[in-house]
């Protein structure tokens, strides 16, 4: 069963995406914040972590940038800012991904990055 | 001076030169005898010559009149012989002279011909110098535009760095709830239950409400920034006010106490109503928001200025963080959510209420918010002027 990590400050998209996920049988951990983010990504043998960039007291590029060099898990970056720099940023600093609009299909996204890993 | 008229001149010279000990014999022939007084005539030739023109002249006008003075003058007369000794040294001594007034005349003007060369490098150097600092003065005059526009390009390149910041924020703000509706709208692994269907049904609900307030607040922000508020100032009491906002409060929170004093509220100040209205919602909804379940939020009015009444708006929550404390009436900063079940803020309440207050030409601050202590928010009206 592979492991997720939402890493997410709003609550609402937090567990939408996390119900979304846990009904195709994924196991999901959430992170309300960039520092207990990177505290689970040390800690946990996430397969897929989905990270948000506008998180309180670390930001994602702050937890992106400390993942760098690794394999796993694989990121992708899901951020409502979608401007064309954060995209170019999330990839120059490692991110496999970057879900910009809306989320759509999560599922999918997961899916396809956990297959193509 | 042309080269063709300084020959001319040159020549002119030479020519004297030759002719002046000539025609001053002529002159001196017919006068008769000799009289060595003539010497000082032909010396004066020399040293005249020597001021026009230089040593060259003087030295041939000098031998020419040595020999003119010696065939005419000097016994025996009409031959080059010269009878007397003393008159030997006399020539000589004419010579001697004659020459060395050539050489003083002709370092004199040497030295005149330097003065007025230097004299003209110097008029030239000036008037370079002059057009340098022209040079230099236009130089330093657009240096000082372009660091203008420099400044100025600083400033919009600041400025469209806000805008674009702002934007995205806006965006981000917009984009989430949207992103929760979308998600749970689209997925097709399909609802198993009629209680999931339900909860589907209601998050969406939910994270509209949460949009729809998320727009109001983006149009009043617009609108006190853009200087489109349209207030209608009359004299309120601040009781009916304080009492309309519990009210509203109430719809959503009705355990929520809220201890507030109604005589001490019954000042009337000058405001309009709705905006009022907004200020104590936004703030007793923060309360609300932060202040843990059973806790009562207080309001107290109180009159510490002339002109002017003081309200303080106080929840018994965690407090203002001390690393939001100078941003707290900032855009989109919100303070980390109390629990799962707290409404999330759209992080304009306050900023809204800033402005709203200061279009009544109030203050709004934040008190005593250390962390731990539960957060005072004290904002001034102004009073309505009393009947005379």
């Amino acid at each position: 069963m592979s492991r997720v990590l939402i890493v997410e400050d709003d609550a609402s998209l937090r567990s939408s995406i996390r119900s979304i996920l846990e009904r195709s049988s994924y196991e999901v951990r959430v992170a309300g914040d960039g520092a207990a983010g990177a505290r689970e990504i040390a800690s946990g043998r996430f397969d897929v972590v989905l990270l948000d960039i506008g998180l309180p007291f670390v930001d994602g590029w702050r937890v992106l940038a400390g993942l760098e060099g690794r394999r796993l898990p694989s990121v992708i970056v899901i951020s409502a800012r979608g401007e064309e720099e954060d995209k170019v940023r999330a990839l120059d600093l490692g991110a496999d991904d970057y879900l910009g609009e809306f989320l759509r299909a999560p599922r999918l996204t997961v899916t396809y990055t956990l297959h193509a890993a | 001076m042309t080269r063709g008229r300084r020959s001319l001149a040159d020549l002119a010279v030479w020519l004297a030169a030759v002719a002046a000990p000539l025609v001053l014999t002529a002159i001196l022939i017919p006068v008769g005898g000799y009289r060595r007084d003539y010497i000082f005539l032909y010396l004066g030739i020399a040293a005249i010559l020597g001021l026009l023109r230089g040593l060259g002249p003087v030295l041939v006008s000098a031998a020419l009149s040595l020999l003119v003075v010696d065939y005419f003058f000097v016994p025996p007369v009409g031959s080059f012989a010269i009878a007397d000794g003393q008159d030997v040294v006399n020539l000589l001594a004419f010579a001697t002279t004659a020459s060395l007034v050539g050489l003083l005349a002709s370092h004199r003007r040497r030295a005149l011909l330097e003065s007025e060369a230097l004299a003209r490098q110097l008029r030239d150097a000036n008037s370079e110098m002059v057009r340098l600092n022209a040079e230099q003065a236009a130089d330093a005059q657009a240096a000082v535009r372009l660091a203008r526009s420099e400044q100025q390009i600083r400033n919009l390149v600041e400025t469209d760095r806000l805008r674009r910041d702002l934007l995205a924020n806006v965006s981000h703000e917009l984009r989430t709830p949207l992103a929760t509706i979308l998600a749970e709208s689209t997925d097709s692994t399909g609802a198993r239950s009629a209680r999931e269907g339900q909860r589907r049904l209601d998050v969406i609900a939910a994270e509209a409400r949460r949009l729809k307030a998320l727009v109001d607040d983006m149009l009043d922000m617009a609108r006190i920034e853009g200087g489109g508020l349209a207030l209608h100032f009359e004299p309120l009491l601040l009781e009916d006010v304080v009492t309309a906002a519990v009210d509203r409060l109430h719809h959503p929170s009705p355990e929520r106490e809220v201890r507030w004093d109604a005589g001490s509220a019954a000042v009337e100040v000058l405001a309009d109503w709705d905006a009022l209205g907004q200020v104590f919602d936004n703030l007793l909804a923060n309360a609300d928001r932060f202040g843990p379940p059973g806790t009562p939020i207080s309001v107290e009015v109180s009159r510490e200025e002339p002109g002017l009444v003081t309200v303080r708006v106080t929840d018994q929550g965690p407090g203002v963080p001390p690393e939001l404390q100078d941003r707290v009436f900032d855009r989109f900063v919100r303070g980390a959510q109390t629990g799962d079940g707290a409404e999330v803020g759209t992080g304009l309440g306050l900023p809204i209420v800033k402005g709203l207050v200061e279009a009544h030409a109030g203050t709004v601050v934040l008190e005593n918010g250390s962390a731990g202590a539960g957060a005072t928010f004290r904002f001034t009206l102004p009073e309505a002027p009393k009947e005379p």
